[in-house]
């Protein structure tokens, strides 16, 4: 919060007093470069970056007396960083300058470090700065990788292009309840909604200019809206309705079981503040969950598995299936299954659709669709015009859940556990035009050292295009109000 | 002469006073410090227990993000020394000395005179900080509060005053929060009740709409809080009547007696309560000790809470007698004591024999349901010592999400994702219980077992516990007990305490069927001898069904049958009034699990 910009300036006199004591340290002669790449952490060598990322901080995981690294291009600008500890701090200026001058090229990163009076060259790692800039705001929810209770819990938006992250709405206050799932509109940050729990229960809505807070459950409809997914003429959202079940494991290498005991879709009209459903998007006899439309609003995806009692939560997987729709008369039509789990032997959770239509991004894993506890779920990535299934290389052997798209297309920000395996951290890929996701980095931050020490998880990134506006008092207020309940209307089937 | 024989005693009389005047305070404090070193020590422990004081820079800036949350940094910093009572007791003694002093000074000031009044203050703070979830911080921001008021009176220049006044105040509302607000009613009570000055109007006006603008502006762009809660919130959060009005009563203290002063030095130019005579002064000196000592310990003192925090303080370094030992003292039957009860039983290998010695509650008394905050706390200890590892994180995780980190919870995490394989993650949790004064080298061992199998595996504890470990998967139910003990003893029926826990969980739900029906684990737990009361159970059992299921290389006590034989011929001669036939058995079998049975829960 606003106590980061403090903790900033503290930063700042600690890295000027450590330049301070190297310069101290007098002048040096370099060795020829080895053959080592040093070990940094976060893990910043062979990615993908945009051009308008922030400074990639890091710390060198190895011993020396101090260290200087070089970051260059292959134009001449170079920035070089002098430290006496192994925390590199770089410049944001000099970062930014250098960046947009190496758009399309590599950077180069020089780490020399001085052991026992000797400078030891070695061999830089390197970076390739990408053409495509990324989103300037990503839009996460900060919360405690917990069980059943909550404690503060907060959305906040990062600048992707400095270390400010400011909130958009925390609990503390509205009454420390619990909220989620925030969603935009095409990345637009003037579209959105979040839910709020508890006593102040409903879905806050920013459209048009104007904030309005909805109760979507209904007597005809299983829940409240959860998963959600705004239709692109910014007017329908389709939300899941899902009663959701815990259960917690006993053996070490599983903690919890999150299912559905019921689920399905409800499509909601925001201008006539009217919930509707059919048949398709509703069976009882399946679990309808995390619909996903098409850029064009015409298809809407979704996860569909057949319904189980939850004894048999490890047989229930999810297809990934879609319906037709028709915007002008807001009319379901044909239902196609996309990904057969009979098929592929796995779950599928979480589609999401590429800006330009052309891929899906989606999850799988062994069962189920509360993939972050789920060490073997991974993601996947489906060619639509080819039907083709491949699962790139940004996997890792522990979880990745919850992703979604850069407005352009170009950077994929996915939730992943592989650091340590419980707390989710955010990591960023850049998809380039031929389809393929390159190595991830971890979402950079001021103090390196961030994630090791933070025990929140960051959940559910989006990525927006500019900063939402709305200050978090104001939107407490409507948060506060009363919800206007929805009402319900049975949608025709128009099957072609 | 008699001029002189009349300054003589005059000189005498005011050195007595002196005199009398620093024994009444060096008692009055002598008395806080027995007070709460003997009677609130676990009450200060348990406080140690449930915070968490980090040394690190990260920890220090959460605290800017609130008003007053120096203030509560500071008393944080205070607190993590409660982890020694004695020095516990001696802190608030100083704080409360330093209280007396402040108050002294701006009575001095006010022309307030009277030991009685300097008194107060330290009285109201004692009450407060007998309720364990008052906190030390508090005090500091009000402490705070009271010495910039102090420092304001001592400044004479007004326009100095009115700047420091106003610059102050707002930095004041930053560091020590609602208690700036005191300050403010203070100063403004100063102006115009004793200063009078002409433009004291304005200056109050004035002063009034930048602390108003400050604490918007604070609010708007600092702070996000509601704005509302803010003003009010430490009288608030306190649900105990004793703190709740202690500290509204301290709150308003000040601010009533400049009014008073105000209105009565000022106008009969007389000081308030001035005693003339020495041995007046002396009564009333003892007359205010007792009362005050009255006062802590009819009405403040938490004998019952002291005692809970006394058993769960033992438990922690298992001292399972001395835990017992105040569970006998015990009254009533608070759910967490007859829990923390059966733990120590368990622990002290005294569950199956002497169990009903305590008052039980059911089975209530073996697990604690979500209930409210506290349970996960307390609760994920017996998951722990089940061998349930997943439930104890799951527990000690959840009460770390309700409440925040503190020392007990994080070493439990650490401890169950050690166990549990899960380094990465102990790594965590014990990176910040290294930043810390006293638990940095416990943390740093178990960082080092991480990173040396060996070390690892010769802990006592983790490869106790690692024995243990559930390697047939089943969910948790907290609805029903009897299937995880069972499910635990499944997967290791060595598993002593779960076996111990499932035949306590039938006898105090008064299930003899399925306790026969379990009887057989026994033999691979590695009792020898059939405990006290499950002979007693069996005995009841064995005379209604006529069958024999006492374990084979088992036997029943001879001294068990003959007090069976006795309760039924007890109970069945028994001629008086029935109404008194419980009482009867009750002095006689009060102990024993056939009246635990026949009228327990």
């Amino acid at each position: 919060m606003y106590y980061r910009k403090i903790n900033g300036i503290l930063n700042i006199c600690l890295i000027t007093l450590s330049g301070l004591i190297f310069a101290c340290s007098g002048s040096f002669d370099k060795s020829p470069a080895s053959d080592h790449v040093p070990d940094i952490s976060p893990d910043y060598s062979n990615v993908t970056i945009p051009p308008n990322i922030a400074p990639m901080n890091f710390l060198i995981n190895e011993k020396g007396d101090s260290y200087e690294v070089v970051i260059h291009s292959l134009n001449g600008r170079e920035i070089i960083i002098k430290s006496a500890d192994n925390f590199i701090s770089i410049p944001a200026n000099k970062w930014k300058k250098l960046l947009s001058a190496s758009a399309g090229k590599d950077i180069y990163i020089d780490i020399n470090i001085k052991k026992e009076k000797k400078w030891i060259k070695n061999k830089p790692i390197v970076n390739h700065v990408a053409t495509d800039s990324i989103d300037s705001y990503l839009v996460y929810r900060l919360i405690y990788p917990g069980f059943e209770m909550w404690g503060e819990m907060g959305i906040y938006q990062r600048c992707i292009e400095n270390f400010k992250e400011t909130p958009v709405m925390v609990n503390t206050l509205s009454g420390n309840n619990c909220m989620n799932c925030h969603s935009f509109s095409g990345n637009d940050s003037r579209c959105m909604l979040f839910h709020m729990r508890g006593k102040l229960a409903g879905t806050v809505f920013y459209r048009n200019g104007k904030i309005s807070k909805v109760n979507t459950k209904t007597d005809q409809t299983i829940s409240a809206g959860v998963y959600p997914s705004w239709h692109p003429n910014r007017r329908l959202v389709a939300f899941s309705v899902n009663l959701i079940t815990q259960v917690f494991h006993a053996v070490p290498d599983k903690k919890i079981e999150v299912a559905d005991t019921l689920s399905d879709l409800i499509l909601y009209d925001a201008e006539a503040n009217i919930v509707s459903q059919c048949e398709a998007i509703a069976s009882k006899e399946s679990y309808e969950t995390f619909p996903a439309w098409s850029p064009d609003g015409h298809y809407l995806y979704f996860c569909s598995a057949k319904a189980r009692p939850l004894s048999q939560y490890d047989k229930i997987k999810y297809d990934l299936l879609r319906i037709e729709f028709n915007p002008e008369t807001q009319e379901f039509g044909k239902t196609d299954t996309i990904i057969s789990s009979a098929k592929t032997g796995l779950s599928v959770s979480f589609p999401c659709v590429s800006p330009d239509g052309k891929y899906i991004l989606f999850c799988m894993s062994q069962y189920g669709n509360f993939t972050i506890w789920h060490s073997d779920s991974d993601i996947y990535l489906l060619d639509i015009s080819t039907n083709k299934i491949i699962k790139p290389d940004i996997n890792s052997d522990r979880s990745e859940s919850y992703h979604s798209w850069s407005s352009n297309g170009r950077w994929i920000v996915f939730t992943s556990r592989r650091t340590d395996g419980l707390f989710t951290r955010l990591w960023i890929s850049y998809f380039d035009t031929s389809g393929k996701a390159c190595k991830p980095f971890i979402m950079p931050q001021k103090n390196p050292d961030h994630y090791n020490a933070f025990l929140k998880s960051y959940n559910r990134p989006e990525f927006i295009t500019t900063k939402i506006q709305i200050d978090p008092h104001e939107l407490s207020k409507y948060a506060g109000n009363e919800a206007v309940k929805a009402s319900y209307k049975i949608q025709i089937m128009n099957v072609k | 002469m008699v001029a002189i024989k009349k300054i003589d005693i005059k000189i005498k009389d005011l050195k007595n006073s002196v005199l009398f005047y620093r024994v009444t305070i060096i008692i009055v404090f002598i008395l806080h410090f027995l007070y709460f070193a003997a009677f609130n020590r676990y009450h200060l422990a348990y406080q140690e227990q449930i915070q968490l004081f980090r040394l690190s820079r990260d920890y220090f800036v959460e605290f800017l993000s609130k008003p007053g949350g120096i203030a509560e940094y500071a008393g944080l910093f205070l607190i993590q020394f409660y982890l020694n009572s004695f020095v516990g007791a001696l802190i608030i003694t100083l704080i409360g000395f330093i209280t007396f002093l402040l108050f002294r000074q701006i009575f001095k000031k006010l022309n307030i005179t009277g030991i009685l009044w300097q008194l107060i203050p330290v009285f109201m703070i004692a009450v407060l900080q007998s309720d364990y979830v008052y906190y030390t911080g508090y005090t500091i921001g009000f402490l705070l509060a009271v010495a910039f008021f102090l420092f304001y009176i001592s400044l004479h220049n007004k326009y100095i005053r009115f700047i420091s006044a106003s610059a102050g105040v707002v930095l004041l509302y930053i560091i020590a929060g609602e208690f700036a607000i005191l300050t403010a009613i203070l100063i403004i009570l100063y102006e115009l009740l004793h200063l009078k000055a002409k433009e004291a109007i304005i200056f109050v006006f004035l002063f009034i709409f930048i602390c108003a603008l400050a604490h918007y502006l604070l609010f708007r762009f600092l702070w996000l809080l509601p704005r509302n809660y803010v003003w009010i919130k430490p009288v608030l959060i306190f649900g105990k009547a004793t703190t709740k009005y202690g500290l509204l009563i301290l709150l308003v203290y000040l601010p009533l007696m400049m009014a008073v002063s105000g209105i009565w030095v000022n106008l009969l130019n007389k000081p308030l309560l001035k005693i003339n005579s020495v041995w007046g002064i002396l009564t009333i000196n003892l007359l205010i000790i007792i009362f005050f000592s009255f006062l802590l310990i009819k009405y403040v003192y938490d004998y019952r809470t002291e005692l809970l925090l006394g058993i769960d303080n033992k438990i922690q370094k298992s001292e399972w007698d001395k835990a017992l030992l105040f569970s006998s003292r015990a009254p009533g039957n608070n759910q967490i004591v007859i829990f923390l009860t059966n733990i120590a039983l368990y622990n002290a290998g005294r569950l199956g024999n002497e169990m009903f010695h305590y008052n039980q509650i059911g089975t209530a008394g073996l697990f604690l349901g979500w209930g409210n905050e506290t349970s996960p706390f307390f609760g994920n200890e017996l998951f722990y010592q089940l061998g349930y590892i997943n439930e104890a994180y799951r527990w000690a995780f959840e009460a770390m999400v309700a409440s925040g980190p503190s020392p007990r919870i994080l070493k439990k995490l650490s401890l169950t994702s050690i166990i549990n394989g899960d380094y990465e993650i102990a790594e965590k949790y014990l990176h910040k219980l290294e930043q810390t004064i006293f638990y940095r080298k416990w943390a740093r061992y178990y960082l080092k077992c991480i990173n040396d199998s060996e070390l690892l595996n010769a802990d006592s504890e983790i490869r106790k516990k690692r024995h243990f470990l559930v390697h047939s998967d089943f969910f948790a139910n907290v609805n029903n007990y009897e299937f995880v003990l069972i499910r635990l003893l499944e997967n290791h029926p060595d598993n002593r305490m779960a076996f111990e826990y499932l035949m306590s969980y039938f006898l105090l739900k008064k299930d003899l069927e399925s306790l026969a029906a379990n009887i057989y684990r026994i033999k691979e737990t590695g009792i020898k001898e059939i405990p006290v009361h499950y002979e007693e159970a069996l005995l009841v059992y064995m005379a209604i069904t006529k069958a024999n299921i006492v374990p084979e290389g088992y036997t029943i006590r001879e001294t068990t049958r003959k007090m069976f034989d006795d309760y039924i011929t007890a109970f069945s001669t028994y001629t008086g009034n029935p109404d008194k036939l419980q009482q009867y058995l009750y002095r006689r079998f009060g102990k024993t699990y056939l009246f635990y049975l026949q009228f327990g829960y």
